[in-house]
C-alpha cells in the first residue's frame, strides 16, 4: 500500500497547489462568510438558522461536486497528456496503485475541504444561533432547539385505506348499475378501450377518495394513527418554589433546578404536584406554566401559594408536525394514549397556509405497543385539507452534532463517488471529453428523481397512448442510468439537518454502502482495468 | 516470459504497428528487432527521427505494448515491478511535476522505490549537489529552463542507484558542464557495472561513452557492433605527440618514405571549443560569479560510485592502470579488483613522444608489435593510442577490460 499511499500524498498537494482547487476554496470561502449575513429565511430565528443550514450546505455540495469531478479527471488525464505519467509508470508502482492513489488523493482532499467548510458551517449556525440582538421570542427560541438543533426520528402516520373506500364506491356503482354507464363515457370522451377505460376511471376515483379523506369539515375532526414510536428518556423529576400565581389566569411562576428546566419546552408539557399544565416561558431559573382553570379550583392545586414547595416533573416529549393546504385555519389538537385513556388537549390556533406547525404532547400520550392516536379538531369556517404525508410524529432521539457529522459523511461519500467516475473517465479518455462525460453523468444522477417523476408523470397524460413508445424509451434509459448511477439527490442530506431529522443508520447503510460505495467500487476496478490494459505512450514516427 | 540468459535486455522479433482509429495498420514503428543488452554494457542506440529508437525504448519501459514479439528485461515482463525497481529512465523531455521544486521531486521519486526516509534524503542531498541544483532545490521546476529540468531529470533515474539506466536524448538541452558531466557519470556508473542503453542523435556523445552501438532505420536494425570495431580506420595510422620541429618532421618523413608510407596530413590540434567553454566557466565560478542558474555540478555521489553499504571501487583512471600492471607484474595474474568496462579518457596514459618516434624509426614496421605478431586492433583501440605497455602488462589488461570492450563477437551480427 505504500505506493497507494505515495501517490495520494503526491495527489493531494498537488491538487491543493492547482489554481482550480485553490478557487474551488475561495468560492467556498465567500459563499460561507457572506451566507450568514445575507440569510434571512421566513424571518424567524429557527427560519434564519435553516436557510443558512439549507443554502451552506447545498453551495458546499455543488462546488466540491464540481472540484471533485474536474480535479480527478485532471490528475490522470493531466499525467498522460503531460506524459508524467512515463515517470511514475517506469517506476515500481502497479498501475492499480496508481489508480486507487490518484483516488484516495482526491477524496483526502475533498474530505479536508469538506472538513473545513462543514467546520464553518457549523460555526455559522452557531453563532447565529446565540445572538441575542435578534428579537424573536419564546416560541420561535423554542423551535430552534426542538427543531434545528437535534435529531429526531420521524413517523408518518398510517396512510388511510383509500383502497378500500374505492372498492365500496365501486361496489355501490355496480350494484346501482352506474358503473357500466361511467366506463362507456370514459370510453367515449378519451378514446379508450374497455379495460384502460375501467383503469383510468378507478384512477380517477382513487384520486377523489384520497382527497377526500384527508380533509376535514368545519366543526369535524380527522383521526390519523401512528404506530412504532419508540421515545426515549426517562421523566426528570425535581422540587420546586413556587414564586407567583395568579388563579384566575391559572397561571404559575415556579423556581426549579436547571436539570428540570434543561428537560422542558416552550409549549410543552409539565406536571406540577402531579396535575400537567403547559409551559408558557422559561428564564435561567424558572419557568411560566399554564394551567385548565379547572385544575387551579380542583382538589390537588388548591393548596398552591407562593413559597411552597412542589413536585415538578419534566417529561419526554412527542411533537406533531403538519401543514394545512387551501387556505389559513383555526385548528385544535387532541392526543390520546388509546390503552391508558390519556388525553393531550392542544386548543384551537390560527395556522398559515403550508408552514410547517409543531404540537408538543407528553410522550405518555404513546402507548405501550408504540401506537399514538392524534385527530386535528376544524375550528375554521371552511373545510381544511391535511394531506397525510404531511402528518408526523417527531421525537428527538440524539443531538445535533452526531446528526450533522453523519451528514458530512455522506456527503463524502458521494464526492468519493464522483472521484471514482471522474478517475475511471479520466483513464482513458481526454480531459474536455471526460469532462463532458462526467457532468452529463453528474446532472442525470442529481435529476434523477425528477426525471423518473416527470416521465411517470407523462404516462399518466389523457392522450399517453400516441407518444407511449418515448416514455417506455426514457423509462428504459432511466432504468439503466438506475443500475450505473447512484440517486445523488439522496446524498445531499440537507434535509436531515435543516428539520431536525435524525439520519439513521440503515438509512446512511443502505445510501453509503449499497448505493455508492459498491457503484464507485466498480468504477475504480473498471478503471484499474482500462490504465492496466493502456498504452501510455503514442508511437511517434 | 523468461529468457534462459543472462542478458538484461533481450527483444524477439519485436515489431510495433501504429494502427489508425479503424485499427487499419498506418505505419511499422519497429520490425523485428532482435536486441540483447548485456550486463555491464552501456549501448548505443542510434538512428534519424522516426527510426523507432524511442518506440522501442518504451516498449522496454512498458510503456508501449509490442504487436508482435516478445520482450524480456531482467528476464521478466517489461510491466512487472520488480524488473522496474532496478530501471532509472530519463525520458527525451523532463515530464516533471512544475508545482514540485527539485527537493520534493527527487523525494516523490524515491517514495515510489520505497526507500527509507533517511537513505532517501541523503541520496536526494547528494544528487542535487551532483547536478548542481543544490543551491536552488527550494525552487519550483516550472521556473527551471530547460536544461536545469533535465538535470533533475537525470537526478530522479538516478535515485534507486538502478541497474540498468535507460536514457533517451540525454544531453537534449543540456549545457557542455552537464554534457561532460553527464558523460562521466555514465562511464562512472560502467564502472560499476551498471548497463546503459542511450539513445541519441548526437553522435559524438555515443562515441564518447558506448561500448556497443545499434544503428536502426525505418523500425529495422542497420548495424550493431562494438564502437571500435565499427569506427577504426585499420588502414591508416593517426599519431599525436608535441610540437616537432621542421627537421624532426622532415626525418619523419623520410622513415615513412623509407617504409613505403606517404604522410596525409601534419597539422597542429585544435582545443576542443568543449574544453575551451569548461575552462572559462571553471574560471567564473572560481571568481564566485553570482548565477541564478546551475553551478558546475559536485561529484557523482557515493552511492552511484560505490554502492551504498559496498566497499570503495578501485581508483579509476591512470591509478587503476598503475595497479593493475603492478599487480600482473608481481603475480602474473589478473588481479580480482572490480574491472571498470570503460576507462576515462584521463585513465589513458600518455605515450612518450620521443621514444615511439624512435621505436618507429627502428622498426620502420608502425603496424607491427615488437615480437613481429599482428598487433591486435580491439585491443589498441581498448587501451587507446599505439603505445602499449610491456606484453604481459598489455595482455593482463586487456583480459581485465576486454569483456566490456567490445572485443567480443556480437552474436546479432
Amino acid at each position: 500500500m505504500t505506493g497507494v499511499w505515495t501517490v495520494a500524498r503526491h495527489t493531494f498537494w498537488q491538487c491543493v497547489r492547482t489554481k482550480v482547487a485553490a478557487v474551488f476554496a475561495v468560492l467556498l470561502a465567500v459563499s460561507l462568510a457572506l451566507l450568514p449575513s445575507l440569510m434571512e429565511g421566513d424571518g424567524t430565528l429557527s427560519g434564519r438558522i435553516r436557510t443558512l443550514l439549507d443554502y451552506s450546505t447545498t453551495v458546499i455540495s455543488v462546488l466540491l461536486a464540481l472540484a471533485v469531478t474536474f480535479l480527478s479527471i485532471a490528475v490522470v488525464s493531466g499525467d498522460v497528456r503531460d506524459r508524467q505519467i512515463f515517470l511514475i509508470c517506469t517506476k515500481p508502482v502497479h498501475r492499480w496503485q496508481y489508480i486507487l492513489g490518484r483516488w484516495l488523493g482526491v477524496v483526502l482532499l475533498a474530505g479536508s475541504l469538506l472538513a473545513g467548510s462543514s467546520a464553518a458551517v457549523y460555526g455559522a449556525a452557531q453563532y447565529v444561533r446565540g445572538r441575542t440582538d435578534l428579537a424573536f421570542n419564546a416560541e420561535d427560541r423554542r423551535a430552534v432547539e426542538t427543531e434545528v438543533f437535534t435529531a429526531r426520528t420521524e413517523i408518518t402516520a398510517d396512510p388511510p385505506n383509500v383502497d378500500a373506500r374505492v372498492a365500496e364506491r365501486i361496489e355501490q356503482q355496480k350494484n346501482s348499475g352506474e358503473w357500466a354507464a361511467s366506463v362507456a363515457a370514459y370510453k367515449d370522451n378519451f378514446n379508450l378501450t374497455d379495460t384502460r377505460a375501467a383503469e383510468r376511471l378507478v384512477g380517477d376515483m382513487r384520486r377523489a377518495a384520497a382527497a377526500e379523506m384527508q380533509s376535514v369539515g368545519p366543526g369535524k375532526s380527522l383521526r390519523w394513527t401512528f404506530s412504532d414510536v419508540r421515545v426515549r428518556g426517562e421523566d426528570v423529576r425535581g422540587s420546586g418554589v413556587v414564586r407567583a400565581l395568579n388563579r384566575s389566569r391559572g397561571q404559575v411562576v415556579i423556581e426549579t433546578s436547571e436539570d428540570v428546566l434543561s428537560r422542558m419546552l416552550i409549549f410543552g408539557p409539565v406536571s406540577v404536584d402531579g396535575v400537567t399544565g403547559r409551559v408558557e416561558g422559561i428564564w435561567k431559573e424558572g419557568f411560566r406554566a399554564q394551567f385548565a382553570l379547572e385544575d387551579m379550583t380542583g382538589q390537588q392545586l388548591t393548596d398552591l401559594l407562593p413559597g411552597h414547595r412542589v413536585q415538578v416533573v419534566a417529561e419526554p416529549t412527542v411533537q406533531i408536525t403538519y401543514r394545512v393546504k387551501g387556505g389559513a385555519a383555526k385548528v385544535a389538537w387532541q392526543v390520546e394514549n388509546a390503552a391508558t385513556g390519556f388525553v393531550h388537549y392542544e386548543p384551537p390556533r390560527d395556522v398559515a397556509v403550508n408552514m410547517p406547525v409543531t404540537v408538543i404532547a407528553p410522550a405518555r400520550a404513546v402507548d405501550r405497543a408504540g401506537r399514538l392516536q392524534a385527530s386535528m379538531i376544524n375550528y375554521s369556517p371552511a373545510s381544511v385539507t391535511v394531506l397525510s404525508r404531511d402528518v408526523s410524529v417527531l421525537y428527538e432521539v440524539g443531538g445535533f452534532e452526531v446528526n450533522f457529522v453523519k451528514t458530512v459523511v455522506l456527503m463524502l461519500t458521494g464526492l468519493a463517488f464522483l472521484a471514482a467516475m471522474g478517475i475511471f473517465a479520466g483513464s482513458w479518455l481526454s480531459f474536455p471529453v471526460a469532462c463532458l462525460l462526467c457532468l452529463t453523468m453528474l446532472l442525470l444522477a442529481i435529476g434523477f428523481r425528477f426525471l423518473t417523476e416527470a416521465i411517470g408523470y407523462g404516462l399518466d397524460l389523457p392522450g399517453y397512448t400516441e407518444h407511449v413508445w418515448v416514455y417506455q424509451l426514457g423509462y428504459l434509459l432511466l432504468a439503466v442510468m438506475k443500475l450505473l448511477l447512484p440517486d445523488l439527490g439522496s446524498l445531499l442530506a440537507t434535509t436531515f439537518v435543516v428539520d431536525g431529522l435524525e439520519l439513521t443508520w440503515g438509512y446512511f447503510a443502505e445510501v453509503a454502502a449499497l448505493m455508492v460505495a459498491v457503484r464507485g467500487a466498480i468504477l475504480l476496478a473498471l478503471a484499474c482495468w482500462v490504465f492496466h490494459r493502456r498504452e501510455l505512450a503514442r508511437v511517434q514516427v | 516470459m523468461s529468457e534462459a540468459t543472462d542478458a538484461v535486455v533481450v527483444t524477439r522479433n519485436l515489431t510495433k504497428v501504429f494502427r489508425d482509429f479503424w485499427l487499419r495498420e498506418k505505419v511499422t514503428a519497429v520490425a523485428d528487432l532482435d536486441l540483447e543488452v548485456r550486463p555491464k554494457e552501456v549501448l548505443g542506440l542510434l538512428g534519424p527521427n522516426g527510426s523507432g529508437k524511442s518506440t522501442t525504448l518504451k516498449m522496454i519501459l512498458g510503456l508501449l505494448f509490442p504487436t508482435r514479439g516478445r520482450i524480456a528485461v531482467f528476464g521478466r515482463r517489461p510491466t512487472d515491478v520488480r524488473s522496474k525497481a532496478r530501471i532509472g529512465f530519463l525520458p527525451e523531455e523532463s515530464y516533471l511535476y512544475p508545482f514540485l521544486d527539485a527537493r520534493e521531486t527527487l523525494a516523490f521519486y524515491g517514495r515510489l522505490f520505497h526507500q527509507p526516509r533517511m537513505q532517501r534524503r541523503r541520496r536526494v542531498d547528494m544528487l542535487l549537489e551532483m547536478v548542481g541544483l543544490g543551491s536552488v532545490a527550494h525552487r519550483r521546476i516550472g521556473e527551471y529552463s530547460k536544461g536545469m529540468q533535465r538535470r533533475i531529470g537525470l537526478a530522479q533515474a538516478l535515485i534507486n542507484d538502478p541497474d540498468l539506466l535507460i536514457v533517451d536524448e540525454p544531453t537534449s538541452g543540456m549545457d557542455p558542464i552537464g554534457t561532460k558531466q553527464f558523460k562521466d557519470l555514465i562511464r562512472t556508473l560502467a564502472a560499476r557495472g551498471k548497463t546503459v542503453i542511450l539513445s541519441s542523435h548526437l553522435l559524438a556523445d555515443v562515441e564518447d561513452v558506448c561500448d556497443r552501438v545499434c544503428i536502426l532505420y525505418g523500425g529495422r536494425r542497420q548495424a550493431a557492433g562494438s564502437v571500435d570495431e565499427l569506427l577504426s580506420q585499420q588502414s591508416m595510422t593517426q599519431i599525436t605527440t608535441e610540437r616537432l620541429d621542421e627537421p624532426t618532421l622532415a626525418r619523419v618523413g623520410e622513415v615513412l618514405a623509407a617504409a613505403g608510407r606517404d604522410v596525409m596530413e601534419v597539422s597542429t590540434p585544435r582545443a576542443k571549443l568543449e574544453d575551451l567553454f569548461l575552462r572559462i566557466v571553471e574560471e567564473a565560478r572560481e571568481r564566485r560569479v553570482v548565477t541564478g542558474g546551475a553551478v558546475a555540478g559536485g561529484a557523482v555521489p557515493e552511492f552511484l560510485r560505490t554502492g551504498e553499504g559496498e566497499p570503495a571501487a578501485a581508483p579509476a583512471g591512470r591509478e587503476v592502470i598503475e595497479q593493475l600492471v603492478a599487480a600482473a607484474g608481481r603475480d602474473g595474474s589478473a588481479a580480482e579488483a572490480e574491472t571498470p568496462q570503460a576507462l576515462p579518457d584521463a585513465a589513458i596514459p600518455p605515450p612518450p613522444a620521443a621514444e615511439v618516434i624512435e621505436d618507429l624509426v627502428a622498426a620502420g614496421q608502425p603496424d607491427q608489435a615488437d615480437d613481429g605478431r599482428e598487433a591486435d586492433p580491439d585491443a589498441a583501440d581498448a587501451a587507446g593510442p599505439p603505445s602499449p605497455p610491456p606484453e604481459a602488462d598489455r595482455l593482463v589488461i586487456e583480459d581485465l577490460l576486454g569483456g566490456a570492450g567490445g572485443n567480443e563477437e556480437d552474436p546479432q551480427r
